[in-house]
């Protein structure tokens, strides 16, 4: 049971007028913490804890959902350490408190990937030369790009190379 | 109208519960919400502060009296923050929303910080336990954060 505040709860047990029967086991209002304040406290959070924070409950789950975004552009960018045919696994580093984030990445074994642009890994499947993925690492957020066949894989790499000189300064994650 | 100490008067503060008490009216200006009464001139006793409950507004006014001695030093004044947070979930629940209802940022910053320090590092069954929260995901959503969670930490 979920028990919203109530300022007449005599959480401290000192003596009042009003003795209520509280059992403090049951007083739980941290989920039910006001957004604002929620935001505050997140915000001194480093990449990882941010993450924990929304396996914690529901509420603080869809609030770490919603503003995933304003998160990442608060804080300083990464530099991503990857493999040009990644695995499973890229590594974010952070160039300010020297750590370094892994995040695992099961749909990347089979691609090899070519760049990346405002968050978004450029990923292109060995097999299919005409299909190009969009991956972001951190939303898992993935998108299919057909491209017709007639195309090269060359003429790829020359447009996203073309692309990511033009990117603006959000090309990093 | 002074606000400084040698002319500060003293007002009176009403808690959720009914208890009053009696602050210097330089110490609870450090209340935006109090202070903006006082300076509207509506600061007539008892101010009534219906989110607040008699042992936290004791807490509040407590620091708020330590940040309005002007003779205490940068250094000082965080050796005191820094014991003043050590305290329970709960206390630290009901400081933040006193904090955020009177409107003292730096208690808001401090108290969001010790929460803060009290989550890094901290594995989700662990801040649950810290924080008394209920785990109300389904078996189902579980498993899906199982998934999604990629992060490990180095």
């Amino acid at each position: 049971m979920v028990l919203k505040r109530d300022n007449n709860i005599n959480f401290n047990m000192t003596r009042g007028k009003k003795k209520k029967s509280v059992n403090i086991g049951e007083w739980r209002p941290w989920s039910e913490l006001p957004e604002d304040m929620l935001n505050l406290i997140l915000k001194q959070l480093n990449l990882r804890d941010y993450f924990a924070i929304g396996g914690v409950c529901r509420r603080w789950s869809s609030f770490v959902e919603a503003y995933k975004q304003d998160y990442m552009a608060s804080q300083p960018p990464l530099v991503v350490i990857i493999s040009t045919h990644a695995k499973r696994s890229c590594f974010f580093y952070n160039i300010f408190d020297g750590r370094t984030h892994k995040a695992l990445l099961p749909y990347f074994a089979g691609r090899s990937c070519f760049g990346f642009s405002c968050g978004y890994l450029i990923m292109q499947d060995k097999n299919c030369s005409n299909e190009l993925w969009v991956v972001n690492p951190l939303t898992r957020d993935e998108h299919l790009l057909l491209l017709p066949t007639s195309l090269r894989c060359s003429c790829y790499h020359r447009f996203f190379n073309h692309a990511l000189s033009k990117s603006c300064n959000r090309g990093y994650l | 109208m002074s606000l400084s100490p040698s002319t500060s008067k003293m007002l009176s503060l009403k808690s959720s519960d009914g208890k009053v008490l009696e602050v210097e009216e330089h110490v609870a200006v450090l209340c935006e919400t109090i202070k903006s009464l006082v300076e509207d001139g509506c600061a007539d006793s008892p101010i009534p502060l219906a989110n607040v409950d008699g042992a936290t507004l004791g807490n509040v006014m407590e620091w708020c009296k330590k940040h309005a001695d002007q003779k205490a030093s940068a250094d000082d004044l965080e050796d005191w923050d820094a014991e003043f947070v050590e305290r329970d979930q709960g206390e630290l629940y009901h400081l933040i929303m006193a904090a955020n209802y009177l409107n003292i940022k730096g208690l808001l910053d401090l108290i969001c910080q010790k929460v803060a320090d009290m989550i890094k590092g901290k594995h989700p069954e662990k801040i649950r336990e810290i924080f008394n929260i209920e785990n109300d995901f389904t078996p189902e959503q579980q498993e899906q954060i199982r998934k999604d969670n990629s992060w490990a930490f180095e």
